[in-house]
Parts: C-alpha cells; sequence; structure tokens
C-alpha cells in the first residue's frame, strides 16, 4: 500500500471525525429487531402454508446476500464492455453453473414420470420466442436505464435509496400494463410459440453435458476479455 | 485478544463479500427454494399482484382482466399478500434491511437529480412490461429458467445483454 | 497533500464508476482521487475495478452508508 495513500487516509480519517464528532450510529439494533419480526413472519406463514414460511425464510437469504455482496444483474450485463470487467458477470456464471447441476436432480425424475403440462412441471419451463426477445430487451434496456434490475431495486430499497422505491412502484406499475396488454401479445407471438426444454431434444445427459459445457466455456471466454481489458496500458 | 476478534467479526459484516460469493450463494439458495417449496426463485408477478391487489382494495377490477383469467382470483382477492411471490418480493427487501442495518449503512437518500426520477420510471415501467411479455424478470426468467433447462432463459439473458447494450448508450449519452 | 475530489454523493450505479473512469484517465500517474460516494455499489465495483487496473486504491467510512474512496493513478 502505497505510503501517500496511507498518510491521505490518516487525514481524511481525522478531518471526517473533526466534523461529525459522533461515532456512526449502531444501527445493530434495529437488525435485531427486524431479524425477530422476520421470525415472527416465519411462524404465522408456517400456521397458514409452510411453503410460504419456507419461501419468506429462503428470500430473507437472497435479499441478505445480494446486499452484502453488493450484487446487481444489471451491472452485469454493463460492465463488461462500459468499464471491460467481467467480474460480476462471471459470478452470475458460478450461480447458474451451480444450479444447473442441481436442478436436474430435482426436476428430471418428475419429467420422466410424465408431464402433461410444462407449466406445471418443476422449474420454470416457458414458450420461447419474439417475445422473449422483445420483453428481454425492454427489460434489459429498462435495468440499466433505471440503475439496477427487479432484485436490484429490491436491494437497493432495503439500503434507503428513495430513488429505488420509486423504481419500485414503476415497476409494479409496467406490469400492470403489461398485464393488460398480455392479449395482444398472446395473439401475436406467445399462442403459436413453441416450450422448448433442452432434454426433450438432447435428452437428460447430453442436454446437460452441452448447457455446462457452454457455460463453462462462456465463463473461460469471459475471464479472458477480463484480462485482455485490464492489462493493455 | 478478544477485541481483535471482535473488530474481525464486525468487519466481516461490515466490508462487502466478493461477488463469486454472491454468485455461489445464488446457486445454492436458488437449490434450496427449489428443493424445499417445488418452485425456484421467481418475483416479478409479485409485483403485479401487490399493485392489482392495493388497487381491487380502493374498487378497481384488476383481477377481472383477461391476464388473471387463468390465475387463482378467488385467493388473490380474499388476501392478495399471502402468495409466493409478494412474500419474495417482501422477502429480498426484509434480507437486504437487515443486512444493512447489521453493518449499520442505512441511510436514507433522497432524490437530488429530477433526470434520476424520470430515468427510474422510464426504466422501471419498461422492466415491468418487459417481464409480462417474457414471462420473467432478471430472477425468474434467467437465473431460474437456464437451470431449469427451458430455452427461454438463454434467449431472455441474450435479449438482456442487448437491452442493456442499448440502455447503456442512452445512459451515457443523457446522464453522463 | 494534493488531490482531487470528485463528489457522486446521491448519485447511483454505475455513474461514480463511470465519472472515475473518465477523470482517472486524464489524471497523470501518482495523482490522487478522492471518490465521495453513498451508493453501497461503489465501494465494491469502483474498488474492484481500481484494483484490476492496478491502480492503488482504499477507502474509508464516514459516515451511515458514506464512503471516500481514495484512487492513486498507477
Amino acid at each position: 500500500m502505497s505510503s501517500k495513500l496511507e498518510m491521505l487516509k490518516k487525514e481524511r480519517l481525522k478531518a471526517s471525525q473533526a466534523e461529525k464528532p459522533k461515532s456512526k450510529k449502531n444501527q445493530r439494533l434495529y437488525g435485531a429487531l427486524l431479524i425477530t419480526i422476520s421470525i415472527y413472519i416465519a411462524f404465522y406463514l408456517y400456521k397458514r402454508d409452510s411453503i410460504l414460511a419456507i419461501a419468506w425464510i429462503f428470500s430473507l437469504g437472497f435479499g441478505f446476500v445480494l446486499q452484502k455482496t453488493r450484487f446487481c444483474f444489471a451491472a452485469s450485463f454493463r460492465d463488461p464492455f462500459l468499464v471491460g470487467s467481467t467480474k460480476l458477470f462471471r459470478a452470475v456464471l458460478i450461480a447458474l453453473i451451480i444450479s444447473s447441476i442441481f436442478f436436474p436432480m430435482i426436476q428430471f425424475p418428475i419429467h420422466k414420470a410424465g408431464v402433461s403440462d410444462y407449466f406445471s412441471l418443476a422449474g420454470l419451463v416457458r414458450p420461447v420466442g419474439i417475445h422473449t426477445l422483445i420483453g428481454g430487451i425492454m427489460f434489459g434496456m429498462g435495468m440499466v436505464v433505471a440503475g439496477g434490475c427487479v432484485s436490484g431495486a429490491l436491494t437497493r430499497v432495503g439500503e434507503g435509496f428513495l430513488l429505488q422505491f420509486v423504481v419500485f412502484i414503476s415497476i409494479s406499475v409496467g406490469t400492470l400494463f403489461g398485464a393488460m396488454h398480455y392479449k395482444f401479445w398472446e395473439n401475436a407471438f406467445i399462442s403459436s410459440a413453441p416450450i422448448i426444454y433442452l432434454p426433450d431434444i438432447f435428452g437428460y445427459t447430453l442436454a446437460v453435458v452441452i448447457q455446462l459445457s457452454a457455460l463453462i466455456i462462456i465463463y473461460y471466454l469471459a475471464y479472458k476479455y477480463h484480462i485482455k481489458r485490464n492489462t493493455m496500458i | 485478544m478478544g477485541n481483535i476478534y471482535r473488530k474481525k467479526i464486525a468487519s466481516l459484516f461490515s466490508k462487502p463479500w466478493p461477488y463469486w460469493f454472491g454468485g455461489f450463494m445464488l446457486g445454492v439458495l436458488n437449490i434450496g427454494i427449489f428443493y424445499f417449496t417445488d418452485e425456484p426463485i421467481r418475483v416479478s408477478t409479485g409485483f403485479l399482484y401487490f399493485l392489482g391487489g392495493i388497487l381491487e382494495k380502493i374498487g378497481v377490477p384488476v383481477f377481472d382482466m383477461y391476464y388473471f383469467s387463468t390465475r387463482d382470483v378467488q385467493s388473490l382477492r380474499s388476501s392478495f399478500m399471502l402468495n409466493r411471490y409478494v412474500i419474495i418480493m417482501f422477502g429480498i427487501i426484509f434480507g437486504s434491511l437487515i443486512s444493512t442495518f447489521l453493518s449499520s449503512d442505512y441511510k436514507f437518500k433522497k432524490i437530488k437529480n429530477s433526470k434520476q426520477v424520470i430515468f427510474g420510471i422510464f426504466g422501471g415501467i419498461l422492466m415491468g412490461y418487459g417481464t409480462r411479455v417474457a414471462y420473467g424478470c432478471n430472477l425468474g426468467a434467467y437465473l431460474s429458467a437456464i437451470p431449469s433447462y427451458s430455452l427461454h432463459g438463454w434467449v431472455f439473458g441474450l435479449a438482456m445483454f442487448a437491452g442493456a447494450y442499448i440502455g447503456s448508450k442512452l445512459l451515457t449519452k443523457y446522464i453522463l | 497533500m494534493e488531490y482531487k475530489v470528485l463528489d457522486c454523493l446521491y448519485e447511483i450505479c454505475p455513474i461514480p464508476l463511470l465519472k472515475a473512469n473518465k477523470e482517472l484517465e486524464r489524471m497523470h500517474s501518482g495523482e490522487i482521487l478522492v471518490l465521495l460516494t453513498n451508493h453501497n455499489c461503489a465501494i465494491s465495483n469502483v474498488v474492484e475495478w481500481a484494483k484490476d487496473k492496478g491502480h492503488e486504491i482504499d477507502y474509508i467510512e464516514t459516515g451511515e452508508g458514506e464512503w471516500e474512496i481514495f484512487i492513486e493513478k498507477k
């Protein structure tokens, strides 16, 4: 660590503490209070429907991890070409790779037993088509412009950003508009769109091999890209 | 000795954790929620149910729309909060609040830039609309769809990338 | 000690990172940039980005959710 930086850091630390003589507020008590409330909510939900309680607890975990790691899907797509960093993108790939290994253990046995309606197959299998492209582009544009994706907005509401609260409301309004126009999209694209479930085409084993290979190759390419963009002078 | 331990544990919580660990934990949590609740993480529908439920309470028959014809409107009408999507939505907010409080980083941040609000509203509406068309958001149609071996997850991811590219051009042109 | 201050308070992702990037390109080696931010993302993405580029970087917390990030251009 450069000595110049060390000196500056000490200088500014002293200066900021002189400006605000109070030491930083300890908010851990609020944290403990929220944990207590969350536990109470978990019990309340458990009595109604145990699945809801478990989903609640896991979503707390999601929110905690997303905030602690400053995770941002919008940045994972935006940073590679804006600043040449694929760190976040690769972190998302890690999540996808791990999930792709273990999801089949839950999903394939159910599929094997016979499924008539893919909407009720475990996991999220949905029709793919032009609507996916259009919806995805809209979503991609929206998330970069709004300063965060859906999960990012929720995370940042939890950090105190009033702006993300506005984004939260806007997302809700957007989903309402989308729902209002849903019939149009269904007639135009969705009703004629196929559901492409990879194991149907490749069989169970090959589908997993192909998907994992693709993800790992993309990870490797992202890594090489990152090195290239960050060592050029 | 005990003091050093306490400081280390405190800084463990107050310093951000590395991205790769976040990715790892998201994968683990998604496997967990899938295993224990029969469905992986998805949340954008929660926004719709929440707003729709509130509007219904003030008399707007949102749930009469064609979109809801295949959904359980009755249970939504009796309680629009008690479904997994709204619960997950608030769970993420709560989890983030807990994390922020435990590292004493919570601060209410006002909006100082009116341009940001316009972009925020525009971007938010665009995002929300896109989720209805594409069957989900960055969680449901991407993080959960790809490991479900559905092609729509890959297509959505590619489309998000394209959209992010276009959006960044817009952003750097108007805000920077 | 001479340094340049870049006030990015109340700016959201990706503005602090982009502004720091632009500013740092204009600076000479050895010069120091002090970035003020209250965006929680910044202490991860700006820090990681600076480290990847080879700059010296450190930061202090000056309040709840407020930071000063020190970057010395390599």
